[in-house]
């Protein structure tokens, strides 16, 4: 007798168990390939690229007035190329790549040269985390809210009006906005945006305030576009859940508005709107390029524009390695956590 | 009649935009793209509606020939994007091969992920002179179809597994009479939606990626004007009708085209049912 319910538990248990690990296994494999991939092709294009930054690190010593034997000149250039492992093979520069990020450092920086690029993507990345944590996570709450609210009271006269608001700001590229934030903010208004120093990180009250002094315009700028982006899918989706036969239902049956919100739309909503936010929290580590080079902010996306401007292969790798690294991994444990916050989805796309 | 009010007008929009962008720089005596042809940082004026720049052009004409150049720029970039999106999607989501499906995916995922934006900022810094307006396309195209292809996949998957394909294989369609009659009609419409939204899109990657000053600055489109604004201080110059018409009409070609989008998108959903 005992023996047969032991067997059957480890049946039902392998059963259960099985799609899951199969699963975590393939994603895990599908996860490291496209990382792999990513920073391959970002690799090759540093490498294809004409310019030396060995070369640029000399003329700017030889710029800086000092005087060199013509024998002295390609010796420094051996040592910088050295420096910068671009002496080496192209594969083998290559393994060296792979192993900078398995470590993650990624040498020295051309651009502050001979800072390291870890230091000064360590320097800039509390900015960038800063700036696009607050923002998305506002917009995030604005827009959603907002989308449901509107999905509800669908037909009244003010949420058409809105939504066609929302239309016309929809398309905007996001260029666009931040550059009339600043003709309004800037030009207009000629409102201070802040410092251009950046103390290094520490938890004072005194570095937060300069962050937040610099931060608040080029977020405001964020919220808004990407709010009205969160409303519109918001919006979209709560129309198809008020579709759905047992919403309709149960607003035929007269359910409190309020109950109708929470319960039955809402949640629906938000089941797809946590995964998006997660994947979106994912980005936040690759920096806001357009925000940050359009308001000049101090973080990441500021520094590899000008690490790509420079040609400042290290500092360039190992910010969009970490952009990569969170793109990816945001998407893995959304996969693997989805069929656990919404029970209609199956691992491996089960019966 | 007042039905689809809102498609009919932004058509309009659009139809005048396109041939308002196509007649003035015809009928303009000189190369839009010259400086220094008319006196400069004028306010509007009869004679000049929309004002001068500080390089000595006239906003009329320099919008006209820069939303010209966007629009071309965005289509060709569009159309390009939508078929490789489309050929790399529809297999990746038709196919019964599975070694196939999976490299595919595995493909799409991986342009998917890939830092799109400092890529193409990278290219753009350094094939610049040469890229043109075709090659900007092209590397928007070639970089960008990811998330497209990921679409296309999900359709064609959805499709397959519809009543109305078994429905049509059991009344004896073959396959290709199948994919023939009952999909090519639902894709056809699908995909001049993707193209659609596909040229919003490029034209505004095109956008950011001129204000950077990465692009061709030569051949003006909306965002190289920017640019210009831009490196010039209009905004601080109070220069406003430099910027201001440019950017009025783009944001009406844009919100113009969305809202056909979205008209569309509903038409065809009632289609279907």
């Amino acid at each position: 007798m005992a023996d047969v319910s032991r067997q059957s538990r480890s049946r039902i248990l392998s059963f259960t168990a099985a799609p899951l690990i199969q699963n975590l296994i393939e994603r895990l494999i599908l996860m490291i390939f496209t990382i792999w991939t990513g920073l391959s092709i970002a690799f090759l294009v540093t490498r294809l690229s004409p310019r030396n930054p060995a070369e640029q690190v000399l003329s700017r010593l030889q710029g800086a007035g000092i005087f060199m034997r013509p024998e002295e000149i390609e010796a420094m250039r051996r040592t910088i190329m050295g420096l910068f492992g671009l002496d080496k093979p192209l594969w083998e520069q290559y393994f060296t790549f792979l192993q900078s990020v398995f470590s993650f450092r990624f040498g020295p920086s051309l651009l502050n040269f001979p800072v390291s690029a870890n230091d000064i993507i360590s320097t800039y990345m509390p900015w960038t985390i800063f700036l696009m944590l607050t923002a998305t996570i506002i917009s995030w709450i604005i827009g959603v809210v907002t989308g449901i609210v509107m999905g509800i009271w669908e037909h009244r006269r003010g949420v058409k009006l809105l939504e066609y608001v929302f239309i016309t700001v929809f398309p905007l590229p996001y260029v666009v906005l931040a550059i009339a934030f600043l003709i309004i903010f800037v030009g207009i208004l000629r409102v201070y945006i802040g410092v251009t120093i950046i103390p290094k990180f520490a938890f004072t009250l005194e570095t937060l305030s300069a962050m937040f002094s610099r931060a608040w315009l080029p977020a405001l700028s964020i919220i808004v576009l990407s709010s009205v982006n969160w409303a519109m899918g918001s919006l979209a989706l709560a129309r198809t859940a008020k579709r759905e036969p047992h919403v309709f239902y149960a607003m035929v049956r007269g359910i409190p508005t309020n109950l109708l919100l929470r319960r039955y739309v809402g949640k629906n909503v938000l089941i797809l709107q946590i995964t998006a936010l997660a994947l979106s929290l994912g980005n936040i580590f690759g920096g806001a390029l357009v925000t940050e080079y359009i308001f000049n902010y101090p973080g990441l996306g500021t520094l590899l524009y000008q690490s790509i401007v420079t040609n400042d292969f290290n500092t360039m790798l190992g910010i969009t390695t970490y952009s990569i690294l969170g793109v990816t991994m945001a998407s893995f444990i959304i996969d693997m956590v989805y069929p656990i916050i919404d029970p209609r989805v199956r691992y491996g796309g089960g019966e | 009649m007042a039905r689809y009010l809102d498609l009919k007008i932004s058509l309009a929009i659009i139809v005048a935009l396109i041939i308002f962008s196509i007649v003035i720089p015809q009928i303009t005596p000189y190369d839009p793209r010259s400086w220094n042809v008319v006196p400069r940082d004028r306010p509007p004026s009869l004679r000049y509606p929309f004002g001068t720049t500080s390089t000595g052009q006239d906003v009329l004409v320099l919008s006209a020939w820069a939303l010209r150049n966007s629009l071309i720029l965005g289509s060709i970039a569009a159309a390009l994007l939508v078929s490789i999106a489309f050929t790399i999607g529809s297999i990746a989501g038709g196919t019964r091969n599975t070694v196939i499906r999976g490299l595919l995916t595995y493909l799409i995922d991986s342009f998917c992920v890939i830092p799109f934006l400092p890529i193409l900022i990278m290219i753009g810094s350094l094939w610049r002179e040469t890229l043109g307006i075709i090659g900007t396309a092209l590397v928007i195209a070639l970089l960008g179809w990811g998330g497209q292809a990921r679409n296309v996949r999900s359709v064609i998957m959805g499709l397959r597994e519809r009543t109305f394909t078994y429905t049509a294989i059991f009344s004896g369609y073959g396959t290709l009479k199948l994919i023939y009659r009952s999909y090519l009609p639902y894709i056809v419409r699908w995909l001049s939606i993707a193209f659609l939204f596909g040229i919003i899109f490029c034209i505004g990657l095109e956008t950011t990626l001129s204000v950077f000053g990465i692009t061709s600055l030569e051949n003006p489109t909306i965002g190289t004007m920017i640019f210009w604004t831009r490196e010039y201080q209009a905004y601080l110059r109070g220069l406003w009708w430099w910027y201001t018409f440019p950017l009025v009409l783009f944001i009406a070609f844009l919100v113009a085209m969305y809202i056909v989008v979205r008209r569309l998108i509903t038409i065809f959903i009632e289609g279907i049912r």
